[in-house]
């Protein structure tokens, strides 16, 4: 395919925006985009986004003879490649100009200007020496992949740890991670490209172009700079220019940029470091999680699921949400720190769940019991928990009484009716029992006609060890909402089933004169001090 | 036994004729300021500064023209721009829709319109779908065709016709190439040289000789072309002396017109048509040309 | 090693502002519409032009409607290093080296002029001794005027480097380069002033960049001399030769 050009009224608009010193995406002319930098679970492996620019570097090592020139030196090889899945125009094959300008920019960059100590990588001097391959794969193109590429290329290198060596005189005998500690790259300096584009015959410049302002651009300049202003690469192309001054303003403020940005990659590198110290490795998986719904499922399988399996699922996600301090992105993809969260399963839809922060809650009354403590694989948290939940109880929110009657439809068509507990297991244990001789699901149904809602949910709260394995199988994916109703959803791609629950009805006041009775009648019979264990022997034979 | 001449490139013949003669007019090279005076108009090979409108710089390296306020510069070596009323000779290049597109060394092809030739039996009649089918058959690509300017379109492209028996297909003769600036602008073009052949100078720079027919001028022309006929050895040799002259005449850039072609055809005949292809004997011709040439000037 | 000795001599002799022995001859082929020979010390460099002219096979939709499309093809022949050169073209220099020329070239030429048509240029390195791509610019130039393509003005590429952290040098020779030093290499238009390409390699502090741009920019202009005489002379030898297109009446020229 042929690379799609801008029209002449969005340039032209583009042009005169700049003129009037306004950026489109209303940036300063020297701002940057977000720069997020995350580390692969293995040595080496780095992916960059820069705004919406992303890229993805790898580094490998190989040991192979050195240039008869320089007999105690390494190599390094830089390869940039732009992957078809980064602009509709990218085909896959000969390398475009576009890629060989990137190629080349970079390699000047980081081989010529000596970032690595090349003399640390010998092992015998002029027979074996490692050599590193640096490889940049362009994920996604949204303008100044240079600067993407570089600082992906530079973050790699210095997270990079190759495999010690110890040479015994005629072998060389390389040891795995595990065996002894990998060696770091020794970087001497870390060079950043920074690129801008030239308007107007360089009256206008602009810093971290987007695509379409590197498509109108006259000229772009890219600068290699590394944090001591030390000028490692420079590349300017494009229109002839008026004035060269213009270029060295700019190369004076584009050392100050690269500092912010080496300040950046050493922070990231620090923060990774702590992280696998703690052994806490998380991956790229954290970039890739969206914090919007990415897609929409419309097609559904509707397996038939135990029903406790869904709970302790759920409840396990909802355990680990609230334990793991990750990070949520909201729209602008910004990483917004979440304490541990407080959430409850209000209700379990079919492949879904509705929580709610327990700090959300006012003070209603409610006899759902609605909430389910999340449960912990600890037996000991269980006593506090049902503590919890007493008092939780009687902070249910109306309105997730009212969304339970909405659930009433789900309910007719789920094959899986999930109950949700009283409050306490032993009371919720017996009930159980006694329906347990008609079917499951009816009298489950008939329960919770009883207490006045159709879907009240039954959350186990109490699993066994094993149970809880077999439950971690079941997979769902956790997707954050927004928070403005104070209710997150678990979705598994179902957009209908929020929808749904959002949906309230004011609940008769009869219902909820009957729920208040039934919670206190729990709430008793746990003060009797009824133990637990017989609930985790039930579920022990029904589960599956 | 063949002769094989080994020289150095240091040793390399110098073409130019270099004469004390009158000075040469004003040279202008690229970025060199003509005039600041607002009143003139740029033509080609000229251009207004961006920066400051009243100035006019010129924008290839040659000679200065000046025609009231139009002031041009016109480079001693360009490809061929055409001018309505040009001869020209040019080789199909690709057969389309309704014209051939005919290559004639210029920054274009040039078009030339089905409505534009003379169809064979010289009938004037409405072009039919039949024609068109039929065009491969007038007109191949690799033919090479006399044709005169009719018109320039807005890109820069000619628009040719061979509305006269003169122009057509070329059947058996020999093409030269030049740079199209030694051509001269004359009234005629085909000329029937006193040497015993003839020759069509296309005011692109392309030159086609080719042995004088015994009947009239109609013999070139139309489609028909003649290629079992037997062209005898003399014509053959008269046809490689002249195309040897041409190039002498034009590697020491003289200009190239019916008597400078034919004073240069009797010069050379002191040597045999091979010599003619050293560097040293055409510059020989060459000079020898040019004093010709000024001597019947000065008369 | 030194690039610059105590009396101020750099490693061939020569002081930092003086430029190489620049030679150059006009229109050395004839079957190509504009060609061009350059030395620049050791460097040896030949650059042919071919066009305007109508764009043929694949470039024929590379041609845009409003400007002439450019063809550069820079190549080094194998002979042209001290080791042979394995891949005289196509290899990722080359390219780079072709796409900078591209660029140089279209700053200078009135791309405006010759629309849909294509320019060929090809620049052919046969002896490499550093400023390689400052000699194929300016060779490509004195191409570009032997065949009559209308440029703005000539476009002039020179390098620099600095020695010792504080002399600028003007011209790297090979022998410069590969000491180590850092290598500026700056395109300009010269009479406007106006900068189509910078290029830079190695490191240096950015607080060096404007002397060392300067010492550039003032080679450029000092080679811009040397070649506009080289063509002025070449067209008044040719132009006397064809008696200046000036004819009289009866066809004679004058």
């Amino acid at each position: 395919m042929k690379e799609a050009p801008y029209s002449n009224i969005e340039k032209n608009f583009l042009k005169k925006a700049l003129g009037e010193k306004k950026r489109l995406d209303g940036r300063q002319f020297d701002e940057r985009r977000n720069l997020k930098i995350n580390f692969g679970k293995e040595y080496g492996c780095c992916h960059v986004a820069l705004g919406d620019t992303r890229v993805l570097a790898q580094i490998s090592s190989e040991i192979q003879q050195p240039k008869s020139t320089r007999p105690n030196e390494g190599h390094i090889y830089v390869n940039v490649e732009f992957s078809p899945m980064s602009a509709e125009h990218v085909e896959p094959g000969k390398p475009s100009e576009d890629c060989v300008v990137v190629n080349r920019v970079l390699e000047k960059c980081l081989r010529e200007s000596k970032c690595v100590d090349l003399e640390s990588l010998c092992i015998i001097a002029d027979e074996k020496v490692w050599t590193l391959r640096v490889d940049i794969t362009v994920l996604n193109m949204e303008g100044n992949i240079i600067e993407c590429s570089s600082i992906a290329a530079l973050a790699a290198l210095a997270h990079y740890r190759r495999p010690d060596v110890t040479s015994t005189g005629e072998r060389i005998i390389v040891h795995d991670y595990s065996e002894k500690e990998p060696i770091q790259t020794s970087l001497h300096h870390y060079p950043i490209c920074l690129t801008y584009a030239i308007f107007n015959k360089g009256k206008q410049i602009v810093a971290d172009p987007t695509l379409i302002e590197e498509q109108t651009a006259e000229a772009s300049l890219s600068v290699g700079m590394n944090a001591y202003r030390e000028l490692c690469g420079l590349h300017l192309g494009g229109l002839a220019l008026s004035d060269h001054t213009s270029i060295l303003k700019v190369v004076q403020k584009a050392g100050i940029a690269a500092a912010d940005i080496v300040q950046t990659i050493k922070k990231s590198l620090a923060e990774d470091e702590e992280a696998r110290s703690k052994n806490e490795v998380v991956g790229l998986s954290v970039c890739i999680r969206a914090g919007r719904i990415t897609t929409l499922c419309d097609q559904r399988m509707k397996v038939k699921v135990n029903s406790q399996s869904i709970q302790a699922a759920a409840e396990k996600l909802v355990a680990q949400n609230r334990v793991n301090k990750h990070t949520k992105w909201d729209d602008e993809g910004n990483e917004t720190e979440s304490g541990p969260s407080n959430k409850i399963i209000v209700n379990l839809g079919d492949c879904s769940a509705e929580l709610q922060d327990a700090s959300d809650q006012e003070m209603e009354e409610s006899s759902d019991g609605e909430e389910a403590d999340e449960d912990d694989d600890e037996d000991d948290d269980m006593e506090a928990e049902e503590n919890k939940a007493e008092e939780q109880e009687d902070n249910v929110e109306e309105p997730k009484k009212d969304t339970n009657d909405d659930e009433d439809d789900d309910s007719e068509e789920e094959p899986v009716v999930l109950e949700q507990p009283k409050i306490s297991p032993k009371k919720e244990f017996n009930k159980k029992k006694d329906k347990k001789n008609k079917s499951a699901k009816k009298t489950a149904h008939q329960a919770s006609m009883e207490a006045g809602s159709d879907d009240e949910l039954q959350v186990v709260q109490e699993l066994t060890k094993e149970e809880k394995d077999r439950m971690k199988k079941v997979e769902t994916l956790v997707l954050d909402d927004s928070e403005e109703e104070g209710t997150t959803t678990l979705t598994a791609g179902e957009m209908e089933v929020p929808s749904k629950k959002q949906i309230s009805t004011p609940r008769s006041k009869q219902q909820r004169k009957r729920k208040k009775n039934q919670n206190q009648n729990q709430n008793q019979n746990r003060k009797n001090g009824q133990k637990p264990g017989g609930a985790r022997q039930w579920y022990a034979q029904n589960a599956w | 036994m063949q002769d094989i001449k080994i020289r150095l490139a240091s040793e390399r013949v110098n073409h130019s004729l270099t004469f004390g003669e009158k000075g040469a007019p004003q040279l202008f090279t690229p970025g060199q300021t003509i005039t600041d005076n607002q009143r003139v108009m740029s033509g080609h090979g000229t251009y207004l500064d961006e920066d400051n409108k009243d100035v006019l710089k010129a924008s290839v390296a040659g000679t200065v023209e000046r025609v009231n306020q139009l002031i041009c510069v016109r480079p001693i070596k360009c490809r061929y721009m055409g001018e309505i009323g040009d001869v020209v000779v040019g080789r199909i290049t690709e057969v389309q829709q309704k014209r051939w597109k005919v290559e004639t060394n210029s920054r274009l092809d040039s078009v030339l319109l089905i409505s534009s030739v003379n169809l064979p039996g010289g009938e004037l009649r409405r072009r039919s779908a039949e024609d068109e089918q039929m065009m491969r058959k007038y007109l191949q690509e690799g033919d090479l065709v006399s044709a005169e300017v009719q018109s320039v379109f807005s890109d820069g492209s000619l628009s040719l016709h061979t509305r006269s028996l003169k122009y057509g297909k070329l059947s058996q003769g020999v093409l030269v190439k030049v740079p199209p600036s030694l051509i001269l602008r004359r009234k005629n073009h085909f000329h029937n040289l006193l040497c015993g052949a003839s020759v069509i100078l296309g005011n692109n720079g392309l030159i086609w000789i080719y042995p004088t027919s015994p009947e009239d001028e109609s013999g070139v022309g139309g489609f028909t072309q003649n290629l079992e006929e037997v062209i005898d050895t003399e014509d053959r040799e008269r046809i490689a002396r002249l195309r040897n002259c041409i190039l002498a005449l034009a590697a020491s850039k003289l200009m190239l017109f019916d008597s400078s072609i034919q004073y240069a055809f009797e010069e050379s005949l002191s040597y045999s048509i091979k010599e003619l292809l050293t560097p040293e004997t055409m510059v020989d011709v060459a000079l020898h040309t040019r004093h010709r040439l000024q001597s019947y000037k000065d008369d | 090693m030194e690039l610059l000795s105590d009396q101020g001599l750099r490693l061939d002799g020569r002081r930092p502002e003086e430029l190489r022995n620049i030679r150059c001859k006009l229109g050395v082929f004839s079957q190509a519409d504009g060609s061009a020979y350059l030395e620049q010390g050791n460097t040896k460099v030949l650059a042919t032009v071919y066009g305007p002219h109508q764009p043929r096979g694949q470039s024929r939709n590379k041609a845009p409607h409003d400007q002439v499309f450019v063809n550069c093809q820079y190549s080094m022949a194998v002979f042209s290093t001290g080791e042979r050169k394995r891949r005289p073209r196509g290899d990722r220099k080359s390219q780079e080296m072709s796409i900078h020329l591209r660029q140089a070239l279209v700053a200078a030429i009135r791309t405006e002029l010759y629309p849909r048509s294509q320019l060929d240029i090809f620049v052919e390195v046969l002896q490499a001794d550093g400023g390689n791509y400052c000699a194929c610019v300016n060779a490509a130039t004195l191409a570009l005027v032997d065949a009559g393509v209308g440029m703005r003005e000539y476009a002039v590429a020179c390098s620099a480097s600095l020695a010792n952290g504080e002399v600028a040098l003007v011209d790297v020779s090979h022998l410069e380069e590969s000491s180590g030093g850092s290598n500026l290499t700056v395109a300009t238009l010269p009479v406007s002033g106006q900068v189509a390409l910078m290029e830079m390699s190695q490191r240096f502090h950015s607080d060096h960049l404007p002397k060392v741009l300067e010492r550039a920019i003032e080679g450029c202009k000092d080679i811009h001399q040397i070649l506009d005489g080289a063509v002025r002379k070449h067209v008044e030898e040719t132009g006397r030769a064809s008696g200046w297109g000036q004819v009289d009446r009866a066809g004679i020229a004058l």
